[in-house]
């Protein structure tokens, strides 16, 4: 369908352009060429067949141009080809068929190169040169077969062997003119295929260069400061278009792009139109605003050129353009003949060219405005690729500058440094020589003053290679940035430090102005500090003595300002441009030079930019210098998990969940100190991140230093530590702080996979006893939870959440241990022996001691009117209770690893008999630890007070496990158990004694 | 024979005291100037034989002050011995085009120079006498 719509439009198309004239000079052509030859028409059908064929000829010529200008894409330029030479083996045919046979080698050679010529160029002027061509030959070869000289290779013959009859000589030499110029004209266009293009412009010498093919357009484009754009094109095009005699107005217009919605880019017109006397007006431009702006008839109009294809032709009143706001009423004519360039359905450029009646060739008109509009084609084409060439050249262009100053600094660098490393050296080998000069003499007063000079200079020199080597691996990209999450103000303090000597010497106050609550921000700490290094240290060696400097740093939403305010003299006006110029040396005026390498702020600004940061100067000579910059504060990201918890547990949203964390280590170990110490960034020393029940001053101070101490000595090792008493100590100094009570602790490393990041420790137990080994066990156990637990709640993504997660479960185990619903001391003790007994291995020993602290958590859920509840429960509340091992799973989930203390919560309710919830698992399938759990549980239960059920003595509560094992306790652990208590004295030997006596079956399994 | 005049123009004033040290040492007098302006103030009270001159200085660079002492007629005949770090051969005859007589590589060793200036003068005085 489409192809038939395509057929019509081109058929509506050849109508309209083809030059009637142009066909009627080739049947000339063909006649004179005859009558050249002095033969007479006695064929009448060959005519025929020659003028429908030359005419078929042309009409292709025609539509294969404009298909393969409009690149319409290679397969409908194919189509158009293959009708073409099928066209052409037809009429070849009829001419042999008429002839004789003889005819239609030459005629193919003939068609071979206007064949090839449109297929590589698709140019209308080929196509006129080639139909010449042929058109000529044909007429020859036709006198020649009726001067019977056949066939019709023979006619070559003569011109080299023998004497010709006048007529066949003409023929001969026509035939072979014709063949030249054809393949003439094929050579032309093959390689200056744009020559004869917009020749009616070719008045100066701009435009011929712009009208080469594109390869030599390029090159002359690229040696052009500036070349022209699109719209210098527009402009010629609108001037070409009204050269034509019935156009009395031109225009160009580039539509606005986008939508309703989309905004798009403002459109733009060049037009310009005649006086009634045919004297040109200037071109004028005009802005046509963006889609969005226009008006609903410009938008009509634009639309429906749109959706039009890009070769169509609009026609239309000229009124129509006037509404719509293009042009004004400057601008007169009667109609407009209008088409579009650009790709399918999506025009870029409309041409318009106003006519006015009466028109004395309308399909000239046309034919010109299509012209110009073929030819506009490739230029903009190549004009496109000429600005994305301009865009390659110019990005080449700021390489290669940028390359050329690394270069030039490089070269700058090798002798600004070699100058500068020469002077010191000038200086010492001057001295040593003056020296040497008199070295055998005795009296010599300044041997001291030289030596000491060779010294100073020694040591001058030093510090300047020490500051090239710095500087040279940073300008020089060898140092890559290592950041971390860093707190400025802990930079300054450190600067401070080192720069104390120089500070002290000239009392110079410093005085910080920092945010108490400034935000870490990730930066190379060492690259920073040197930043602040170099700053604070040029501020202390200009400033005059008992000056002060201002140290200020400043939190904005994206960004940390920091500044170093001086009251030295300043810097002058006109070095202030030059101050961070590697090499530079403020000199000022009349005043002494402080030694410096000219380095420092260069290697500042380095790092700075490094940083993605900058730095400027403010400076009043005399009121001193202000340097202020910026640091743009960066974004952690998911895989920078830092491996460093102390770096983050500062953050304000951890303040909180650290707090409540020691809380909990503090009420589950049973003891009144505890405190968590993390590693620093430089992992060299412990500092107490978050204590419990040690006073603030003490947290603030204490930093250990790894492997000293006994913090120091558990992070240096990664082995926990039970002290019994600090007094039998190696160690031990006697300078223990008062607030330690107890001469026995505990200290555990917190391990993140196998790194050591912090320490553990627990001090004071309540109850005045020294620390033991089960104690130190929980505390490995609780360790590793809460590392395990602040480390994921420290990965940044989804962090509230997270953290909201961990301090929802620090808050359940926190309510757990205070409403007393957990398990007591001594029947965690039992638990443990019990599991020992039945030869639980080490590690389901601590997961059931942990189990046992915890597995009650979710009752906390469960609500306390239930678990106070007198009396029976409904099935709604008894729901609620069978539910709550799940939950306390899910509860504290982050406190929990997948590993087995999550299935001895979750399976303690559970019966040997199937009975129990949540899951009614029988015997064996019960894990044995959860087994354990049960009985203990119940033991626990059934000897404390509990509001729904007054407490029993150890023999009772012993006496109903027995009579329950076997349905809700496995036999092998109660009988296991009974030996526990009889050995913990829980049970009196009698006691134990009887109840084995009731139970036949503990004898017979014993 | 009065001894000889020196003026040593040098903004590094360890170097200026070691030179100065070396060529009083030898019996001449010598004076010091912290760069160039300095040298042209002192230049006419002074009256040197010899400059040594240092290129790379504050304010006024060797080279300038070298070209302004020349353009003065009074000059045309001191001898100076220019001194600098930077010595490629370009700095070099840069110094010369200047119209210093001689150029001194830093570091240099102080007998060569001293004999270098010693050795000139006692030509330029032999040449006007």
């Amino acid at each position: 369908m489409t192809a038939v719509v395509q057929s019509y439009r081109n058929f509506r198309f050849l109508v309209r352009g083809v030059r009637w004239v142009e066909l009627a000079i080739c049947a000339f052509i063909v006649i004179f060429a005859r009558e050249v030859a002095q033969l007479e028409f006695d064929r009448e059908p060959v005519l025929i067949v020659f003028g429908l064929g030359i005419v078929w000829n042309t009409a292709f010529w025609y539509a294969g141009r404009r298909h393969l200008l409009r690149e319409r894409g290679p397969a409908g330029a194919r189509l158009l080809v293959w009708c073409w030479v099928v066209a052409d083996v037809v009429t070849n045919l009829l001419v042999i068929l008429f002839t004789g046979g003889v005819a239609s080698p030459f005629l193919f050679s003939l068609a071979l190169p206007v064949i090839l010529s449109t297929i590589a160029l698709g140019r209308a002027r080929v196509c006129y040169g080639v139909a010449v061509g042929s058109a000529l030959g044909v007429g020859a070869i036709w006198a020649m077969q009726d001067a019977g000289s056949l066939p019709v290779f023979a006619a070559y013959a003569p011109v080299t062997q023998q004497r010709l009859t006048t007529p066949e000589a003409a023929a001969a030499i026509l035939a072979i003119l014709a063949t030249v110029l054809s393949l003439f004209v094929y050579m032309v266009f093959r390689f200056r295929p744009n020559f004869f293009v917009f020749q009616e412009s070719l008045k100066d010498g701009r435009f011929r260069i712009r009208n080469f093919r594109a390869g030599h357009l390029r090159e002359l484009q690229l040696d052009r400061v500036e070349s022209v754009g699109p719209e210098d094109l527009l402009e010629e095009a609108v001037q070409g278009l009204t050269l034509a005699r019935d156009i009395s107005f031109g225009a160009a217009v580039i539509l606005p792009s986008g939508s309703e919605t989309l905004g798009g880019e403002a459109g733009k017109a060049w037009h310009r139109g005649l006086t009634p006397q045919r004297a040109v007006s200037t071109t004028r431009r005009q802005v046509i605003p963006t889609w969005s702006e226009c008006d609903t008839e410009s938008r009509t109009l634009f639309e429906q050129l749109r959706i039009g294809e890009s070769d169509d032709l609009f026609e239309g009143p000229f009124t129509v353009l006037q509404e719509a706001g293009l042009f004004t009423s400057v601008d007169s004519a009667d109609s407009y003949l209008a088409t579009a360039i650009g790709e399918l359905g999506r025009p870029e450029v409309l041409l318009i060219a106003g006519v006015s009646h009466p028109i004395e060739d309308r399909s000239a008109v046309v034919m010109h405005l299509f012209h110009v509009a073929a030819q506009l084609r490739p230029l903009l084409a190549a004009e496109s690729r000429m600005c994305q060439m301009r865009g390659e050249l110019s990005a080449l262009h700021s390489e290669n500058q940028s390359l050329s100053r690394v270069n030039k600094l490089q070269s700058d660098f090798v002798s600004i440094a070699s100058h500068e490393l020469k002077t010191p050296l000038t200086a010492i080998g001057a001295y040593t020589d003056a020296l040497l000069m008199n070295a055998e003499n005795s009296d010599f007063p300044e041997r001291r003053e030289f030596l000491t000079v060779i010294r100073h200079e020694n040591d001058r020199l030093l510090r300047m290679i020490n500051r090239i080597l710095d500087f040279s691996q940073i300008e020089f990209g060898h140092r890559a940035l290592n950041r971390r999450r860093t707190d400025l103000r802990s930079i300054v303090e450190e600067s401070l430090l080192t720069l104390r000597p120089l500070i002290e010497e000239k009392d110079i106050e410093v005085r910080i102005e920092a945010d108490p609550t400034l935000s870490e921000i990730a930066v190379d700490p060492d690259l920073t500090k040197q930043v602040f290094l170099n700053l604070i240290g040029n501020a202390a060696k200009f400033s005059p003595a008992h000056t002060s400097i201002t140290v200020g740093i400043d939190e904005e939403a994206t960004r940390l300002v920091a500044w170093v305010r001086d009251q030295g003299p300043g810097i002058p006006p006109d070095e202030i441009e030059h101050v961070f110029k590697q090499f530079y040396r403020v000199r000022g005026d009349g005043r002494e030079v402080p030694e410096g390498s000219g380095l420092g702020l260069a290697i500042v600004k380095n790092i700075l930019d490094m940083h993605g940061g900058s730095i400027d100067v403010e400076s009043e000579e005399g009121e001193g210098a202000c340097f202020r910059f910026v640091l743009p504060k960066q974004k952690y990201t998911n895989h920078e998990v830092p491996t460093v918890l102390g770096e983050v547990s500062l953050r304000p949203e951890f303040k909180h969940l650290m707090s409540l964390l020691v809380q909990m280590l503090a009420d589950y170990m049973n003891c009144k100190i505890v405190s968590v110490m993390l590693l620093t960034a430089d992992r060299e020393s412990l500092r107490v991140q978050v204590a419990y029940g040690l006073d603030e001053e003490v947290v603030q101070n204490a930093r250990v230093e790894v492997g000293d101490g006994i913090a120091g000595r558990v992070a240096a090792s990664g082995r926990p530590l039970l002290v019994e008493d600090l007094r039998h100590e190696d160690h031990y100094e006697g300078q223990y702080p008062s607030q330690y009570e107890t001469h026995s602790l505990v200290s555990v490393p917190m391990r993140l996979d196998t790194e050591v990041i912090g320490v553990i420790n627990c001090n004071n137990k309540v109850t005045g006893e020294p620390f033991n080994a089960d104690d130190l066990g929980l505390l490995i156990t609780l360790a590793e939870k809460v590392t395990r637990a602040l480390s994921r709640a420290m990965r940044f993504e989804d962090v509230r959440d997270e953290l909201e997660r961990t301090i929802g479960a620090i808050e359940a185990l926190i309510e757990m241990e205070s409403a007393e619903v957990g398990t007591s001391r001594l029947a965690v003790r039992l638990a443990m022996d019990l599991a020992r007994r039945m030869g639980l291995t080490r590690h389901q020993i601590l997961a059931l001691q942990y189990a046992c602290l915890v597995h009650d958590v979710g009752m906390t859920s469960v609500g306390a009117e239930i678990v106070g509840k007198r009396g029976p429960l409904t099935d709604d509340e008894f729901d609620r209770v069978r539910a709550h091992p799940n939950q306390g799973v899910s509860l504290i989930e982050p406190f929990l690893s997948a590993d087995e203390v999550d299935e001895i919560i979750r399976y303690h309710h559970e019966r040997v008999d199937g009975g129990g919830y949540p899951s009614g698992l029988t015997g064996e399938h019960i894990p044995l630890p959860a087994r354990i759990l049960a009985v203990i549980d119940a033991y626990d239960s059934m000897t404390s007070n509990r509001p729904y059920r007054a407490s029993r003595t150890p023999a009772e509560a012993a006496a109903e496990l027995v009579t329950n094992a076997g349905k809700q306790f496995d036999i092998e652990v109660v009988r296991a158990f009974l030996d526990v208590l009889a050995e913990n004295a829980e049970l009196s030997r009698s006691e134990y004694l009887a109840l084995k006596e009731e139970q036949p079956w503990l004898h017979l399994v014993s | 024979m009065a001894s000889p005049r020196i003026l040593i123009v040098d903004d590094e004033q360890t170097l200026a005291r070691v030179l100065s040290f070396a060529f009083t040492n030898e019996a001449y007098r010598v004076e010091v100037a912290s760069d160039g302006i300095d040298c042209m103030n002192k230049i006419s009270t002074f009256e040197p034989d010899a400059v040594l001159m240092d290129i790379m200085m504050p304010k006024l660079d060797g080279l300038e002050t070298i070209r302004l002492l020349r353009q003065h007629r009074l000059h045309r005949g001191l001898l100076i011995v220019a001194m600098s770090a930077k010595a490629l051969p370009s700095d070099e005859q840069a110094a010369l085009d200047a119209g210093a007589d001689f150029f001194v590589k830093k570091p240099f060793q102080v007998a060569k120079v001293l004999e270098t200036v010693l050795q000139r003068l006692a030509v330029s005085r032999g040449s006007r006498e």
